[in-house]
Protein backbone atom coordinates (compact mmCIF):
# COMPACT_ATOMS: atom_id res chain seq x y z
CA UNK A 1 0.00 0.00 0.00
CA UNK A 2 1.54 3.28 -1.06
CA UNK A 3 0.89 6.70 0.43
CA UNK A 4 -1.91 7.50 -2.03
CA UNK A 5 -3.78 4.31 -1.23
CA UNK A 6 -3.27 4.96 2.44
CA UNK A 7 -4.69 8.45 2.10
CA UNK A 8 -7.73 7.13 0.27
CA UNK A 9 -8.18 4.36 2.79
CA UNK A 10 -8.22 6.80 5.66
CA UNK A 11 -10.40 9.24 3.79
CA UNK A 12 -13.08 6.61 3.42
CA UNK A 13 -13.63 6.90 7.14
CA UNK A 14 -15.19 10.31 6.61
CA UNK A 15 -18.65 9.46 5.27
CA UNK A 16 -20.80 11.63 3.07
CA UNK A 17 -23.13 13.74 5.20
CA UNK A 18 -26.86 13.18 5.30
CA UNK A 19 -28.74 15.81 3.31
CA UNK A 20 -30.38 17.07 6.49
CA UNK A 21 -26.97 18.03 7.80
CA UNK A 22 -26.62 20.42 4.90
CA UNK A 23 -29.94 22.17 5.43
CA UNK A 24 -28.44 25.22 7.17
CA UNK A 25 -25.98 25.72 4.33
CA UNK A 26 -28.74 25.26 1.77
CA UNK A 27 -30.90 27.79 3.59
CA UNK A 28 -28.11 30.37 3.34
CA UNK A 29 -27.83 29.74 -0.38
CA UNK A 30 -31.59 30.01 -0.86
CA UNK A 31 -31.55 33.32 0.97
CA UNK A 32 -28.88 34.58 -1.39
CA UNK A 33 -30.85 33.31 -4.37
CA UNK A 34 -34.05 35.03 -3.38
CA UNK A 35 -32.30 38.34 -2.80
CA UNK A 36 -30.47 38.22 -6.11
CA UNK A 37 -31.56 40.98 -8.51
CA UNK A 38 -32.09 38.43 -11.28
CA UNK A 39 -34.75 36.79 -9.16
CA UNK A 40 -36.62 40.06 -9.05
CA UNK A 41 -36.23 40.55 -12.76
CA UNK A 42 -37.65 37.28 -13.87
CA UNK A 43 -39.40 35.52 -11.04
CA UNK A 44 -42.55 37.52 -11.19
CA UNK A 45 -42.88 39.97 -13.99
CA UNK A 46 -41.31 42.52 -16.24
CA UNK A 47 -43.40 45.36 -14.93
CA UNK A 48 -46.12 45.93 -12.47
CA UNK A 49 -49.50 47.33 -11.93
CA UNK A 50 -48.73 49.38 -8.91
CA UNK A 51 -45.80 51.36 -7.68
CA UNK A 52 -45.50 51.14 -3.94
CA UNK A 53 -44.78 54.55 -2.53
CA UNK A 54 -42.62 55.56 0.37
CA UNK A 55 -45.60 55.56 2.67
CA UNK A 56 -46.04 51.85 2.11
CA UNK A 57 -43.26 51.21 4.57
CA UNK A 58 -41.21 48.08 4.82
CA UNK A 59 -43.25 45.86 2.47
CA UNK A 60 -42.73 48.34 -0.33
CA UNK A 61 -39.01 48.36 0.28
CA UNK A 62 -38.98 44.60 -0.07
CA UNK A 63 -40.38 44.89 -3.56
CA UNK A 64 -37.23 46.49 -4.84
CA UNK A 65 -33.84 44.79 -4.91
CA UNK A 66 -30.79 46.45 -3.44
CA UNK A 67 -29.22 49.04 -5.70
CA UNK A 68 -26.72 47.33 -7.99
CA UNK A 69 -23.18 48.59 -8.39
CA UNK A 70 -23.83 50.54 -11.63
CA UNK A 71 -26.62 52.52 -9.97
CA UNK A 72 -24.53 53.25 -6.90
CA UNK A 73 -21.72 54.45 -9.15
CA UNK A 74 -24.14 56.56 -11.19
CA UNK A 75 -25.46 58.21 -8.04
CA UNK A 76 -21.94 59.06 -6.90
CA UNK A 77 -21.17 60.47 -10.32
CA UNK A 78 -24.30 62.60 -10.19
CA UNK A 79 -23.19 64.12 -6.93
CA UNK A 80 -19.85 64.68 -8.62
CA UNK A 81 -21.70 66.26 -11.54
CA UNK A 82 -23.36 68.65 -9.14
CA UNK A 83 -19.94 69.63 -7.85
CA UNK A 84 -18.47 70.14 -11.30
CA UNK A 85 -21.52 72.09 -12.39
CA UNK A 86 -20.96 74.34 -9.42
CA UNK A 87 -17.37 74.73 -10.56
CA UNK A 88 -18.44 75.64 -14.09
CA UNK A 89 -20.88 78.12 -12.71
CA UNK A 90 -18.30 79.75 -10.49
CA UNK A 91 -15.86 80.04 -13.37
CA UNK A 92 -18.51 81.52 -15.60
CA UNK A 93 -19.65 83.85 -12.85
CA UNK A 94 -16.21 85.25 -12.15
CA UNK A 95 -16.56 87.99 -14.80
CA UNK A 96 -19.52 89.27 -12.84
CA UNK A 97 -17.62 89.53 -9.63
CA UNK A 98 -15.90 92.87 -9.58
CA UNK A 99 -12.26 93.05 -10.57
CA UNK A 100 -11.68 89.33 -10.46
CA UNK A 101 -12.68 89.05 -14.10
CA UNK A 102 -9.63 90.82 -15.30
CA UNK A 103 -7.26 88.19 -14.08
CA UNK A 104 -9.13 85.32 -15.72
CA UNK A 105 -10.86 86.48 -18.83
CA UNK A 106 -9.54 89.89 -19.66
CA UNK A 107 -12.93 91.49 -20.24
CA UNK A 108 -15.71 92.89 -18.14
CA UNK A 109 -19.41 92.20 -18.46
CA UNK A 110 -21.82 94.80 -17.26
CA UNK A 111 -24.94 93.43 -15.68
CA UNK A 112 -27.73 94.63 -13.47
CA UNK A 113 -28.40 92.99 -10.10
CA UNK A 114 -31.58 91.41 -11.50
CA UNK A 115 -29.71 89.89 -14.42
CA UNK A 116 -27.08 88.57 -12.10
CA UNK A 117 -29.68 87.03 -9.84
CA UNK A 118 -31.46 85.38 -12.77
CA UNK A 119 -28.19 84.10 -14.15
CA UNK A 120 -27.22 82.62 -10.81
CA UNK A 121 -30.55 80.85 -10.49
CA UNK A 122 -30.87 79.63 -14.09
CA UNK A 123 -27.28 78.69 -14.81
CA UNK A 124 -26.14 77.84 -11.34
CA UNK A 125 -28.66 76.71 -8.80
CA UNK A 126 -31.13 74.99 -11.13
CA UNK A 127 -28.60 72.66 -12.79
CA UNK A 128 -27.08 71.84 -9.42
CA UNK A 129 -30.50 71.14 -7.96
CA UNK A 130 -31.32 68.94 -10.95
CA UNK A 131 -28.17 66.90 -10.43
CA UNK A 132 -28.97 66.41 -6.76
CA UNK A 133 -32.61 65.67 -7.42
CA UNK A 134 -31.81 63.07 -10.07
CA UNK A 135 -29.18 61.48 -7.85
CA UNK A 136 -31.63 61.10 -5.01
CA UNK A 137 -34.46 59.80 -7.18
CA UNK A 138 -32.27 57.37 -9.11
CA UNK A 139 -30.84 56.08 -5.87
CA UNK A 140 -34.39 55.34 -4.77
CA UNK A 141 -35.07 53.34 -7.91
CA UNK A 142 -37.44 55.81 -9.57
CA UNK A 143 -37.62 54.88 -13.20
CA UNK A 144 -38.65 58.37 -14.24
CA UNK A 145 -35.39 59.64 -12.81
CA UNK A 146 -33.27 57.86 -15.36
CA UNK A 147 -35.58 58.98 -18.17
CA UNK A 148 -35.43 62.59 -17.03
CA UNK A 149 -31.69 62.30 -16.52
CA UNK A 150 -31.26 61.10 -20.07
CA UNK A 151 -33.42 63.89 -21.47
CA UNK A 152 -31.52 66.51 -19.48
CA UNK A 153 -28.25 65.10 -20.68
CA UNK A 154 -29.36 65.36 -24.29
CA UNK A 155 -30.64 68.89 -23.77
CA UNK A 156 -27.40 69.95 -22.12
CA UNK A 157 -25.19 68.66 -24.90
CA UNK A 158 -25.53 71.68 -27.27
CA UNK A 159 -24.47 73.92 -24.40
CA UNK A 160 -20.92 72.63 -24.75
CA UNK A 161 -20.42 74.88 -27.77
CA UNK A 162 -21.11 77.98 -25.72
CA UNK A 163 -18.14 77.52 -23.42
CA UNK A 164 -15.07 79.71 -23.77
CA UNK A 165 -11.76 79.63 -22.03
CA UNK A 166 -9.58 76.61 -21.46
CA UNK A 167 -10.59 75.99 -17.88
CA UNK A 168 -14.27 76.52 -18.54
CA UNK A 169 -14.27 74.21 -21.57
CA UNK A 170 -12.37 71.56 -19.65
CA UNK A 171 -14.77 71.54 -16.73
CA UNK A 172 -17.78 71.65 -19.06
CA UNK A 173 -16.54 68.63 -20.97
CA UNK A 174 -15.76 66.87 -17.72
CA UNK A 175 -19.33 67.49 -16.60
CA UNK A 176 -20.69 66.28 -19.92
CA UNK A 177 -18.62 63.11 -19.75
CA UNK A 178 -19.90 62.55 -16.23
CA UNK A 179 -23.42 62.82 -17.55
CA UNK A 180 -22.63 60.39 -20.33
CA UNK A 181 -21.29 57.86 -17.83
CA UNK A 182 -24.34 58.34 -15.63
CA UNK A 183 -26.74 57.69 -18.51
CA UNK A 184 -24.78 54.64 -19.58
CA UNK A 185 -24.73 53.23 -16.05
CA UNK A 186 -28.43 53.85 -15.44
CA UNK A 187 -29.37 51.96 -18.60
CA UNK A 188 -27.07 49.01 -18.06
CA UNK A 189 -28.86 45.63 -18.03
CA UNK A 190 -27.67 45.13 -14.46
CA UNK A 191 -29.58 48.25 -13.43
CA UNK A 192 -32.84 47.19 -15.06
CA UNK A 193 -34.27 45.20 -12.19
CA UNK A 194 -33.69 48.06 -9.77
CA UNK A 195 -35.89 50.41 -11.81
CA UNK A 196 -38.67 47.91 -12.40
CA UNK A 197 -41.92 48.05 -10.52
CA UNK A 198 -43.06 44.86 -8.92
CA UNK A 199 -46.55 44.16 -7.64
CA UNK A 200 -45.51 41.03 -5.77
CA UNK A 201 -42.41 39.35 -4.58
CA UNK A 202 -41.75 35.88 -3.21
CA UNK A 203 -38.64 35.37 -1.14
CA UNK A 204 -37.36 33.13 1.61
CA UNK A 205 -39.51 34.85 4.23
CA UNK A 206 -42.84 35.13 2.47
CA UNK A 207 -44.80 37.08 -0.11
CA UNK A 208 -44.80 40.84 -0.35
CA UNK A 209 -47.73 42.52 -2.08
CA UNK A 210 -47.35 46.05 -3.38
CA UNK A 211 -49.74 48.91 -2.89
CA UNK A 212 -52.58 49.08 -5.37
CA UNK A 213 -54.81 52.02 -6.14
CA UNK A 214 -58.09 51.35 -7.90
CA UNK A 215 -61.41 52.98 -7.12
CA UNK A 216 -62.97 49.74 -5.94
CA UNK A 217 -59.91 47.68 -5.28
CA UNK A 218 -57.38 49.70 -3.33
CA UNK A 219 -55.00 47.71 -1.18
CA UNK A 220 -52.06 48.77 0.95
CA UNK A 221 -48.65 47.15 0.69
CA UNK A 222 -48.42 44.14 2.93
CA UNK A 223 -46.27 41.17 3.77
CA UNK A 224 -47.58 37.61 4.21
CA UNK A 225 -45.17 35.11 5.79
CA UNK A 226 -45.02 31.63 4.32
CA UNK A 227 -46.46 30.24 7.55
CA UNK A 228 -49.74 31.97 6.66
CA UNK A 229 -49.80 30.88 3.02
CA UNK A 230 -51.78 27.85 1.87
CA UNK A 231 -51.73 28.38 -1.87
CA UNK A 232 -50.96 30.96 -4.53
CA UNK A 233 -53.72 31.45 -7.09
CA UNK A 234 -53.43 33.05 -10.49
CA UNK A 235 -56.77 34.00 -11.94
CA UNK A 236 -58.59 36.51 -14.08
CA UNK A 237 -60.15 39.42 -12.22
CA UNK A 238 -62.37 42.23 -13.39
CA UNK A 239 -61.84 45.02 -10.89
CA UNK A 240 -60.46 48.26 -12.19
CA UNK A 241 -61.43 47.66 -15.83
CA UNK A 242 -61.70 44.67 -18.12
CA UNK A 243 -60.36 41.19 -17.55
CA UNK A 244 -56.79 41.15 -16.31
CA UNK A 245 -54.52 38.67 -14.60
CA UNK A 246 -54.59 38.75 -10.84
CA UNK A 247 -52.71 36.95 -8.13
CA UNK A 248 -54.26 35.89 -4.85
CA UNK A 249 -53.00 34.26 -1.71
CA UNK A 250 -55.07 31.63 -0.02
CA UNK A 251 -54.26 31.86 3.63
CA UNK A 252 -54.03 29.00 6.08
CA UNK A 253 -56.75 28.43 8.58
CA UNK A 254 -55.89 30.12 11.83
CA UNK A 255 -53.62 32.68 10.20
CA UNK A 256 -53.89 36.10 11.87
CA UNK A 257 -56.52 38.33 10.32
CA UNK A 258 -55.42 41.09 7.97
CA UNK A 259 -55.91 44.68 9.15
CA UNK A 260 -58.89 44.86 6.81
CA UNK A 261 -60.23 43.27 3.64
CA UNK A 262 -60.65 39.83 5.17
CA UNK A 263 -63.82 39.11 3.20
CA UNK A 264 -63.59 36.67 0.30
CA UNK A 265 -62.36 38.33 -2.88
CA UNK A 266 -65.33 38.66 -5.22
CA UNK A 267 -63.59 37.50 -8.36
CA UNK A 268 -61.21 34.86 -7.10
CA UNK A 269 -62.73 31.44 -7.83
CA UNK A 270 -60.89 29.79 -4.97
CA UNK A 271 -62.35 30.20 -1.48
CA UNK A 272 -60.24 31.40 1.39
CA UNK A 273 -58.65 34.30 -0.50
CA UNK A 274 -59.20 37.64 1.28
CA UNK A 275 -59.75 40.68 -0.88
CA UNK A 276 -56.67 42.42 0.44
CA UNK A 277 -54.53 39.40 -0.40
CA UNK A 278 -55.06 39.89 -4.14
CA UNK A 279 -53.28 42.12 -6.62
CA UNK A 280 -53.79 42.95 -10.25
CA UNK A 281 -50.87 42.22 -12.54
CA UNK A 282 -51.46 45.01 -14.98
CA UNK A 283 -49.64 44.87 -18.29
CA UNK A 284 -47.54 42.06 -16.99
CA UNK A 285 -46.77 38.62 -18.21
CA UNK A 286 -46.51 36.77 -14.98
CA UNK A 287 -44.36 33.68 -15.44
CA UNK A 288 -46.24 30.97 -13.61
CA UNK A 289 -43.48 28.42 -14.08
CA UNK A 290 -40.88 30.74 -12.61
CA UNK A 291 -43.10 31.68 -9.71
CA UNK A 292 -43.76 28.00 -9.04
CA UNK A 293 -40.05 27.24 -9.21
CA UNK A 294 -39.16 30.01 -6.80
CA UNK A 295 -41.93 28.97 -4.44
CA UNK A 296 -40.86 25.34 -4.57
CA UNK A 297 -37.33 26.41 -3.70
CA UNK A 298 -38.12 28.66 -0.78
CA UNK A 299 -41.40 27.20 0.46
CA UNK A 300 -41.79 23.55 -0.51
CA UNK A 301 -45.37 22.32 -0.25
CA UNK A 302 -47.06 25.54 -1.26
CA UNK A 303 -48.54 25.20 -4.72
CA UNK A 304 -49.12 27.77 -7.41
CA UNK A 305 -52.29 27.12 -9.34
CA UNK A 306 -54.07 28.68 -12.27
CA UNK A 307 -57.79 29.03 -11.54
CA UNK A 308 -60.40 30.30 -13.91
CA UNK A 309 -63.77 31.93 -13.47
CA UNK A 310 -66.15 33.80 -15.66
CA UNK A 311 -66.69 37.57 -15.46
CA UNK A 312 -68.86 38.97 -12.74
CA UNK A 313 -68.54 39.13 -9.02
CA UNK A 314 -69.28 35.57 -8.15
CA UNK A 315 -72.47 35.48 -10.17
CA UNK A 316 -73.37 32.21 -11.79
CA UNK A 317 -74.60 32.22 -15.35
CA UNK A 318 -73.52 31.48 -18.89
CA UNK A 319 -69.77 31.63 -18.92
CA UNK A 320 -69.72 32.78 -15.36
CA UNK A 321 -69.59 29.65 -13.33
CA UNK A 322 -66.50 29.32 -11.23
CA UNK A 323 -64.36 26.39 -12.11
CA UNK A 324 -62.19 24.30 -9.91
CA UNK A 325 -58.49 25.00 -9.74
CA UNK A 326 -56.34 23.23 -12.28
CA UNK A 327 -54.45 21.55 -9.51
CA UNK A 328 -51.10 22.09 -7.97
CA UNK A 329 -47.96 22.38 -10.05
CA UNK B 1 -17.52 8.41 -9.28
CA UNK B 2 -18.55 7.71 -12.85
CA UNK B 3 -22.17 8.47 -12.08
CA UNK B 4 -21.13 11.64 -10.34
CA UNK B 5 -19.10 12.72 -13.33
CA UNK B 6 -22.07 12.04 -15.59
CA UNK B 7 -24.36 14.17 -13.47
CA UNK B 8 -21.75 16.88 -13.34
CA UNK B 9 -21.70 16.99 -17.12
CA UNK B 10 -24.77 19.23 -17.04
CA UNK B 11 -23.34 21.69 -14.55
CA UNK B 12 -22.54 24.30 -17.17
CA UNK B 13 -26.13 24.25 -18.41
CA UNK B 14 -27.39 24.64 -14.86
CA UNK B 15 -25.09 27.57 -14.20
CA UNK B 16 -26.00 29.21 -17.48
CA UNK B 17 -29.70 28.94 -16.70
CA UNK B 18 -29.05 30.30 -13.21
CA UNK B 19 -27.92 33.56 -14.77
CA UNK B 20 -31.55 34.25 -15.60
CA UNK B 21 -33.18 31.93 -13.09
CA UNK B 22 -31.06 32.10 -9.92
CA UNK B 23 -33.04 29.42 -8.14
CA UNK B 24 -31.62 26.89 -10.59
CA UNK B 25 -28.33 27.19 -8.74
CA UNK B 26 -29.83 25.13 -5.93
CA UNK B 27 -29.53 22.14 -8.28
CA UNK B 28 -25.78 22.52 -8.17
CA UNK B 29 -25.89 22.52 -4.39
CA UNK B 30 -27.98 19.36 -4.25
CA UNK B 31 -25.66 17.72 -6.73
CA UNK B 32 -22.27 18.48 -5.21
CA UNK B 33 -22.64 19.83 -1.69
CA UNK B 34 -22.25 16.46 0.06
CA UNK B 35 -18.91 15.80 -1.63
CA UNK B 36 -17.67 19.33 -1.13
CA UNK B 37 -18.70 19.06 2.50
CA UNK B 38 -16.81 15.81 2.94
CA UNK B 39 -13.72 17.33 1.36
CA UNK B 40 -13.95 20.31 3.68
CA UNK B 41 -14.53 18.06 6.68
CA UNK B 42 -11.43 16.08 5.81
CA UNK B 43 -9.37 19.23 5.37
CA UNK B 44 -10.63 21.37 8.19
CA UNK B 45 -12.90 19.34 10.42
CA UNK B 46 -16.65 18.92 10.55
CA UNK B 47 -17.47 21.99 12.57
CA UNK B 48 -15.65 24.26 10.18
CA UNK B 49 -17.03 22.38 7.17
CA UNK B 50 -20.57 23.32 8.15
CA UNK B 51 -19.74 26.94 7.59
CA UNK B 52 -17.29 26.55 4.74
CA UNK B 53 -19.63 24.53 2.56
CA UNK B 54 -22.16 27.35 2.77
CA UNK B 55 -19.45 29.90 2.04
CA UNK B 56 -18.28 27.86 -0.93
CA UNK B 57 -21.66 27.85 -2.60
CA UNK B 58 -22.37 31.47 -1.71
CA UNK B 59 -19.09 32.47 -3.34
CA UNK B 60 -19.83 30.29 -6.35
CA UNK B 61 -23.31 31.78 -6.66
CA UNK B 62 -21.94 35.31 -6.45
CA UNK B 63 -19.54 34.76 -9.32
CA UNK B 64 -21.56 32.34 -11.41
CA UNK B 65 -21.74 34.88 -14.22
CA UNK B 66 -17.99 34.51 -14.66
CA UNK B 67 -18.12 30.73 -14.98
CA UNK B 68 -16.51 29.42 -18.17
CA UNK B 69 -19.28 27.46 -19.85
CA UNK B 70 -16.67 25.57 -21.82
CA UNK B 71 -16.27 23.35 -18.77
CA UNK B 72 -19.30 21.14 -18.37
CA UNK B 73 -18.21 19.80 -14.99
CA UNK B 74 -18.28 22.41 -12.22
CA UNK B 75 -16.63 20.25 -9.59
CA UNK B 76 -13.09 21.57 -10.14
CA UNK B 77 -14.44 25.10 -9.92
CA UNK B 78 -16.20 24.30 -6.65
CA UNK B 79 -13.21 22.44 -5.23
CA UNK B 80 -11.04 25.40 -6.14
CA UNK B 81 -13.29 27.75 -4.22
CA UNK B 82 -13.44 25.34 -1.30
CA UNK B 83 -9.67 24.97 -1.28
CA UNK B 84 -9.22 28.72 -1.25
CA UNK B 85 -11.62 29.02 1.65
CA UNK B 86 -9.79 26.32 3.57
CA UNK B 87 -6.53 28.16 2.95
CA UNK B 88 -8.11 31.39 4.09
CA UNK B 89 -9.42 29.64 7.17
CA UNK B 90 -6.00 28.24 7.97
CA UNK B 91 -4.41 31.61 7.60
CA UNK B 92 -7.06 33.20 9.75
CA UNK B 93 -6.75 30.62 12.44
CA UNK B 94 -3.00 30.23 12.09
CA UNK B 95 -3.28 26.76 13.40
CA UNK B 96 -1.33 24.27 11.41
CA UNK B 97 -2.57 21.35 13.45
CA UNK B 98 -6.02 21.66 11.87
CA UNK B 99 -4.98 18.91 9.48
CA UNK B 100 -4.46 16.63 12.42
CA UNK B 101 -8.06 17.10 13.49
CA UNK B 102 -9.24 16.53 9.96
CA UNK B 103 -7.25 13.36 9.52
CA UNK B 104 -8.22 12.12 12.95
CA UNK B 105 -11.62 11.64 11.62
CA UNK B 106 -14.93 10.27 12.67
CA UNK B 107 -14.47 6.90 14.33
CA UNK B 108 -16.46 3.95 13.14
CA UNK B 109 -17.87 1.40 15.51
CA UNK B 110 -15.65 -1.67 15.28
CA UNK B 111 -17.40 -4.91 14.56
CA UNK B 112 -14.78 -7.37 15.72
CA UNK B 113 -11.40 -7.69 17.31
CA UNK B 114 -9.43 -7.45 14.10
CA UNK B 115 -11.18 -4.28 13.20
CA UNK B 116 -10.36 -2.82 16.58
CA UNK B 117 -6.73 -3.69 16.11
CA UNK B 118 -6.76 -2.23 12.63
CA UNK B 119 -8.35 0.94 13.89
CA UNK B 120 -5.79 1.37 16.62
CA UNK B 121 -3.07 0.97 14.06
CA UNK B 122 -4.90 3.18 11.60
CA UNK B 123 -5.11 5.82 14.30
CA UNK B 124 -1.38 5.65 14.68
CA UNK B 125 -1.05 5.91 10.93
CA UNK B 126 -3.32 8.90 10.88
CA UNK B 127 -1.09 10.61 13.38
CA UNK B 128 1.97 9.97 11.27
CA UNK B 129 0.12 10.93 8.13
CA UNK B 130 -1.21 14.07 9.72
CA UNK B 131 2.28 15.10 10.63
CA UNK B 132 3.46 14.42 7.10
CA UNK B 133 0.61 16.45 5.60
CA UNK B 134 1.16 19.29 8.00
CA UNK B 135 4.80 19.44 6.97
CA UNK B 136 3.86 19.93 3.32
CA UNK B 137 3.56 23.36 1.81
CA UNK B 138 -0.07 24.46 1.33
CA UNK B 139 0.24 24.26 -2.45
CA UNK B 140 1.66 20.74 -2.41
CA UNK B 141 -0.90 19.62 0.13
CA UNK B 142 -3.84 20.97 -1.87
CA UNK B 143 -2.72 19.07 -4.95
CA UNK B 144 -2.14 15.86 -3.04
CA UNK B 145 -5.49 15.94 -1.28
CA UNK B 146 -7.54 16.87 -4.32
CA UNK B 147 -6.04 13.94 -6.20
CA UNK B 148 -5.92 11.40 -3.38
CA UNK B 149 -9.21 12.24 -1.69
CA UNK B 150 -11.37 13.73 -4.39
CA UNK B 151 -9.82 11.79 -7.26
CA UNK B 152 -9.60 14.80 -9.54
CA UNK B 153 -7.48 14.50 -12.65
CA UNK B 154 -4.39 16.61 -13.25
CA UNK B 155 -6.38 18.82 -15.58
CA UNK B 156 -9.15 19.26 -13.04
CA UNK B 157 -6.71 20.14 -10.27
CA UNK B 158 -5.02 22.54 -12.65
CA UNK B 159 -8.35 24.23 -13.21
CA UNK B 160 -9.34 24.16 -9.56
CA UNK B 161 -6.15 25.77 -8.33
CA UNK B 162 -5.42 27.89 -11.37
CA UNK B 163 -1.98 26.44 -11.98
CA UNK B 164 -0.46 24.70 -15.02
CA UNK B 165 -0.73 20.93 -15.33
CA UNK B 166 3.05 20.67 -15.16
CA UNK B 167 3.00 22.42 -11.80
CA UNK B 168 0.32 20.01 -10.60
CA UNK B 169 2.53 17.08 -11.54
CA UNK B 170 5.64 18.50 -9.91
CA UNK B 171 3.76 19.42 -6.73
CA UNK B 172 2.20 15.99 -6.55
CA UNK B 173 5.55 14.32 -7.03
CA UNK B 174 7.09 16.44 -4.31
CA UNK B 175 4.18 15.85 -1.93
CA UNK B 176 4.19 12.12 -2.50
CA UNK B 177 7.92 11.88 -1.99
CA UNK B 178 7.80 13.77 1.29
CA UNK B 179 4.81 11.81 2.53
CA UNK B 180 6.40 8.53 1.56
CA UNK B 181 9.59 9.47 3.38
CA UNK B 182 7.65 10.42 6.47
CA UNK B 183 5.79 7.15 6.49
CA UNK B 184 8.71 4.93 5.59
CA UNK B 185 10.15 2.92 8.40
CA UNK B 186 7.52 3.80 10.94
CA UNK B 187 6.35 0.94 13.07
CA UNK B 188 2.76 1.95 12.52
CA UNK B 189 3.18 1.69 8.77
CA UNK B 190 4.62 -1.79 9.00
CA UNK B 191 1.89 -2.99 11.34
CA UNK B 192 -0.83 -1.46 9.29
CA UNK B 193 0.52 -3.00 6.12
CA UNK B 194 0.70 -6.35 7.82
CA UNK B 195 -2.87 -6.12 9.00
CA UNK B 196 -4.04 -5.14 5.56
CA UNK B 197 -2.21 -8.07 4.03
CA UNK B 198 -3.79 -10.52 6.45
CA UNK B 199 -7.35 -9.29 5.86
Amino acid sequence: MNEMELLRELAQQTPLPALAELDPARARLVTAITTDPATYATAVAQATASQPGPSAGQPADLLRPAAPAPVLTAVKLMYGGAASTAAVFLIAALPFIGDVHGRFFGHRVTATPLTITLAIVIFGLVPIALWLWMARAAGQGRNWARIVSTVLFVLATPGLQGEHGLLSVFVAWLTWLTGLAVVWLLWRPASRAFFKRYPVRADHAGITLGRQRYPLASRPAMFVPWADVEQIILYTGYQGGGPAPWIGIRRREGAPALPSGNEQDLFCPVPGVPAWATRRIKGVRLDRERLAAVTATVAPGISVIQASAGPGPGVAGPGRSASAPEGPD
Amino acid sequence: MRRRRASAAGDAAVIESSWREPERFAVLFDRHAPHIYRYLARCAGRQVADDLVAETFLAAFAKRDRYDLGYADARPWLYGIATNLVGQHRRDQARQHRISQAAAAEPEVPGHAERVAADVTAQAMRTVLAGALAALSPGDRDVLLLIAWEQLTYQEVSRALGIPVGTVQSRLHRARTKTRQALAGTEAAATYEELRTNE
